[in-house]
């Protein structure tokens, strides 16, 4: 976008400052996952361990079944994603790009649900997926996330600037709306879906206060109840926490790097250029 | 003979007593038994008891999930209301009254409750707890009491011989043993006060306004379940205690810092040379930081003489298929073998009276503060009422603010204010949940 | 997709038949069938998950609702007059909104900056945008213990770093003065990779000829943003100020995490909306009362949200 060279060495100067912002924190969570608990409480703190160990994975994966707790978090995040993935993409170009009464109405009042945090309404949810007796399942941990506010927001801002005409276009051809829908809109507007894939799956991932009151048994834990664990009543046992994040970043980044290939490819597709 | 057969009569009688939750033949019922822990400290000892249980229940599954105290709690009260609770209930003497009150609680089998019931064994003042006129609704379990801590180096280095036995003693010795940086800021506290935290705040101020006023903050009402303020019926007492907070956190007298590292963490690596704090420091302490030799002491007095408590009452949820196994599990956790775990693992003290921790005691000297008893020292405990999180926290609250307030040194007036506004507060908030007690 | 138009007997002249023709004519124009199909399964399972739950609360917030009591009487507004009174709520409010503005302002400028700026490295950006992404997949447990380490008064990084400036060290979790700023700064920390991966997105999608044109008119890069970039950036712009206000507006992770629970390390009780509402219903069992003040947050937000929404909105 820009080719002067003084804006070239103000970016690589201030995306290194940023990554050194970024990183820092993350790296010694990385570091304190190897220390020992005796190190991890010396004063003052160590930044890289002296002598490192496994045991805080050990300790973890000893008194949790912390590879259980995973599965069930990539289950759940998988499955929330694809749901937000879905639904967003289709609410979010019928918004866009169709004309019906009480669009507007409509379309506020899902993003203004979207204020309300989770904690507030989770009462009258619980007791719903109670009486379905749904309760301790992997449908109750994914149903409340199977619908982003924000992912429909952001897809109607993204499909709106898809011009009318190549949808026009495609009817004339005879094209059906779901063709128009699966064909164009979804290709068109991949980098946007990625990028609120991303964001729902790391939403999911994170999530607490649900999980914490649905689950009953052991085994349907997500890692971060499994995390919580390790807070003991008056004080936490960093070692293990930091080895659980740990474990717990992995299948984020992965999915991050690779939709992050995703999305260029889908930018070297798009119909945009030409 | 007569004699020898009474003898062995009664030793086989005794055996019995001690060992009631041997069943004949295991029972071959078959289901869940959940049991849900707030202090996952007590969770070895639970699952050192799962292979007697197995013995009577082979076909029963036992599962033990752990939690953070108050997420625990959340759970726990969102869970049991709508019938999805655990089976074995382990209650907070605190938490105990919503339970009880939401008749969630299965009925105390006849043998328990005289357990409970008899003097001998369970400490009146805990039965009373988990009791609605004299029947016993829970068994209460174990206890946390509080002792002060003190470090036996800083004490040697500073001269002094041994812990402190009065309130002015403690705010002596707790000046000599604050050490300061060049410029001024404090390096060591004398003593770590709790500075943070509605709810323990105001349980640590109240341990020592019980001191200077022989009651705590909030006293259990005439009728059971009820709360007396007290704050203005001792203003002049409470106000002169919260001037030596203050006085002993802004200005020359400084012993404590918001910026030093507090409480255990703060003993443990030799930030603090006094705490009051309850028994599971003694572990703490042993594990994270083994240079630290420290001793215990009652806590110490002033016009009167106490120590808090607070119990873990375990019970049965009504709503429990499994019933009978799990007061099978409660009786088996009676017996010696478990409460010595307890007390080794977690450092919680059991409360039955019968059971003989002179072992123990010889190995682990540090408890001696928890485990003997001493004469004078009566045990009080916080009045368990619906509302007690809420109106310990914003009481708390009121009172902790004050200590930052540094236009309160040597201004009586305005501690008074400041006591009675606590009062105003936690009344609304007793008046609003229909406990309070004039 | 779209249904057959109804089949009429014979074309009748009448003008109320006619004009719902016209209207059935202009409906199928717009795919109302299909509009249906897709919307109407998504609407419903979002009437399920958020409108009646959200709905019931409120409902909730007209009467003593206690979770743990089987009485839950009804007291009309007797709710909302407490709210009136109650100072730690009206703290909380002040908190958040001076939190969320600090927030919403440096993040999106800083998220803004660097997406430009990454924009002319464009193939070191995609290894940038994954670095700056990391502290958004790091859970709030382990990233808030970092932070305290380094906040921390006596060792803590930031205070070794500010005192090489000659800067006294400073309780940044103690103080109540200085609390604010610490959390947004990890707050910041932890959202700008989502809003640069965003600007990103919008970004990528300008096309180049546009820039290219402004290029042959001589543009400076200065004139360049100003004239073509942030406009066509609006609509992605309105989305990141609502978006990231939302965010702010319903912070409590992070208060929580680096506040409460900090017996050893004690932290200034910070207190945040979402945070009373949570202690309000969770701890102390109001879910009536609370509800109440969900319904006020909801109200203030989305007073805000009007504002945000008719300040940026396109032309």
């Amino acid at each position: 976008m820009f080719k002067e060279p003084s804006i070239r060495l103000a970016a690589w100067v201030a995306c290194l400052t940023l990554t050194l912002f970024t990183m820092l924190p993350c790296i010694w969570i990385l570091a304190t996952a190897f220390k020992s608990a005796a190190e991890i409480n010396l004063w003052p703190p160590t930044f890289l361990p002296h002598d490192p160990t496994m045991e805080n994975f050990q300790q973890l994966l000893r008194e949790t079944p912390f590879m259980r707790y995973v599965f069930n978090s990539l289950l759940i995040a998988v499955g929330s994603t694809l749901a937000i993935m879905i639904t967003s993409s289709l609410a979010g170009f019928v918004f866009a790009k169709y004309h019906f009464p009480l669009r507007g109405p409509l379309f506020m009042l899902i993003l203004a649900s979207a204020i309300i945090p989770l904690e507030a309404y989770m009462v009258p949810l619980y007791i719903m997926v109670f009486k379905v007796r749904m309760l301790n399942t992997y449908a109750a941990l994914i149903f409340p996330i199977m619908i982003m506010s924000f992912g429909v927001f952001f897809m109607r801002q993204v499909i709106m600037s898809i011009p009318d005409e190549l949808l026009e276009a495609a009817r004339i051809d005879g094209a059906s709306e779901w063709w128009i829908y699966l064909r164009i809109v979804l290709s068109l507007s991949k980098s946007g879906l990625m990028a609120i894939g991303v964001f729902a799956f790391t939403q999911a991932w994170a999530n607490f206060i649900w999980p914490l009151v649905v689950v009953s048994t052991g085994d349907m834990y997500t890692t971060e109840l499994g995390l919580a664990e390790f807070q003991r009543s008056f004080f936490t046992e960093y070692g293990p926490i930091a080895a659980g994040a740990v474990i717990s970043i992995v299948p984020m980044l992965i999915v991050f790097a690779l939709l992050r290939r995703h999305i260029m490819q889908g930018i070297a597709t798009s119909g945009m250029k030409g | 003979m007569k004699r020898r057969a009474v003898l062995i009569g009664g030793a086989a009688l005794a055996l019995v007593g001690l060992a009631p939750a041997r069943a004949a033949a295991p029972d071959p019922v078959s289901g869940k038994l959940s049991i849900w822990l707030g202090y996952g400290e007590t969770a070895p000892t639970y699952r050192l008891a799962l292979p007697a249980f197995k013995e009577m229940y082979p076909n029963i599954e036992v599962e033990i999930l752990t939690f953070d105290l108050h997420e625990y709690e959340a759970k726990l009260a969102v869970a049991v209301p709508t019938g999805n609770g655990p089976d074995l209930l382990t209650l907070h003497d605190y938490i105990f009254p919503h339970y009880f009150e939401n008749e969630s609680l299965d009925a105390v089998p006849a043998d328990l409750a005289a357990v409970v019931n008899d003097p001998r064994i369970v400490d009146p003042v805990f039965a009373k707890i988990a009791s609605r006129e004299g029947k016993p609704w829970g068994i209460p379990w174990w206890k946390g009491g509080r002792a002060l801590f003190y470090n036996l180096d800083h004490f040697k280095e500073a001269g002094l011989s041994g812990p402190p036995k009065t309130l002015k003693e403690m705010w002596d010795y707790a000046e000599k043993l604050t050490k300061r940086a060049p410029d001024g800021t404090l390096t060591r506290a004398g003593i770590t006060l709790r500075l943070t935290e509605g709810s323990g705040g105001l349980q640590k101020f109240s341990d020592m306004y019980y001191a200077v006023t022989g009651v705590q903050v909030l006293e259990p009402g005439p009728k059971p379940g009820t709360v007396r303020v007290t704050l203005k019926d001792n203003l002049d007492a409470g106000a002169q205690l919260l001037l030596d907070y203050v006085e002993h956190l802004h200005g020359p007298k400084k012993v404590d810092d918001w910026a030093l590292k507090h409480d255990a963490q703060g003993f443990a690596n030799g930030a603090a040379s006094m705490l009051m704090r309850e028994d599971w420091v003694v572990a703490f302490v042993r594990k994270n930081g083994p240079d630290t030799h420290f001793a215990t002491a009652p806590v110490p007095r002033d016009k009167a003489w106490g120590n808090f408590n607070f119990i873990e009452i375990l019970s049965v949820n009504k709503d429990s298929k499994v019933k009978k196994p799990a007061w099978d599990f409660i009786r088996l956790l009676q017996e010696q073998k478990y409460l010595d775990n307890v007390l080794q693992e977690s450092g919680w003290v059991p409360l039955r009276l019968d059971r003989d921790f002179s072992a123990f005691l010889g190995k682990n000297p540090e408890y001696k503060a928890f485990l003997e008893p001493t004469p004078g020292y009566t045990p009080w405990i916080e009045a368990p009422d619906t509302a007690y999180v809420e109106v310990t926290s914003r009481t708390g609250d009121v009172i902790l603010a004050a200590y930052r307030d540094a236009s309160l040194l040597n201004n009586p007036e305005g501690a008074k204010k400041v006591l009675l506004k606590a009062q105003d507060v936690a009344v609304a908030i007793l008046k609003n949940a229909g406990i309070y007690a004039p | 997709m779209s249904g057959a138009p109804p089949q009429l007997a014979s074309p009748l002249p009448s003008a109320p038949v006619a004009r719902w023709r016209r209207a059935w004519t202009g409906m199928r124009r717009n795919h109302i069938g299909f509009v249906l199909c897709a919307l109407g399964p998504i609407m419903a399972l979002f009437v399920l998950i958020r409108i009646y739950p959200i709905v019931e609360t409120v409902r909730l917030s007209f009467y003593n609702y206690n979770i743990t009591q089987r009485r839950n009487p009804f007291v009309g507004f007797a709710n909302y007059i407490r709210l009136f009174d109650d100072d730690p709520f009206r703290t909380a409010l002040l908190n958040t909104i001076g939190y969320t503005a600090l927030t919403v302002v440096v993040t999106l400028l800083l998220a803004l900056a660097i997406a430009i700026l990454l924009r002319s490295i464009e193939r070191a950006a995609p290894v940038f945008e994954l670095l700056f992404y990391v502290p958004m997949v790091i859970p709030w447990v382990p990233a808030a213990v970092i932070w305290k380490w380094i906040y921390d008064p006596a060792y803590g990084a930031l205070n070794y770093m500010l005192s090489g400036l000659g800067i006294p060290k400073l309780g940044w979790l103690q103080e109540p003065h200085l609390i604010l700023y610490a959390i947004v700064m990890v707050s910041v920390w932890k959202l700008v990779g989502y809003f640069v991966v965003i600007y990103g997105v919008g970004l990528r999608s300008i096309p180049e000829e546009l820039l290219e044109a402004a290029d042959l008119d001589g543009a400076t890069a200065w004139k360049k943003l100003r004239y073509v970039v942030l406009p066509l950036l609006r609509p992605i712009i309105l989305f990141t100020v609502i978006t990231c206000t939302i965010i702010c507006f319903n912070v409590f992770a992070p208060v929580y995490v680096l506040t409460a629970s900090s017996q050893g390390a004690p932290a200034y009780d910070f207190k945040v909306v979402v945070g009373e509402i949570y202690q309000n219903g969770f701890v102390f069992y109001h879910m009536g009362y609370a509800g109440s003040q969900c319904v006020v947050v909801l109200l203030f937000v989305m007073s805000l949200l009007v504002v945000q929404f008719l300040a940026f909105r396109e032309k």
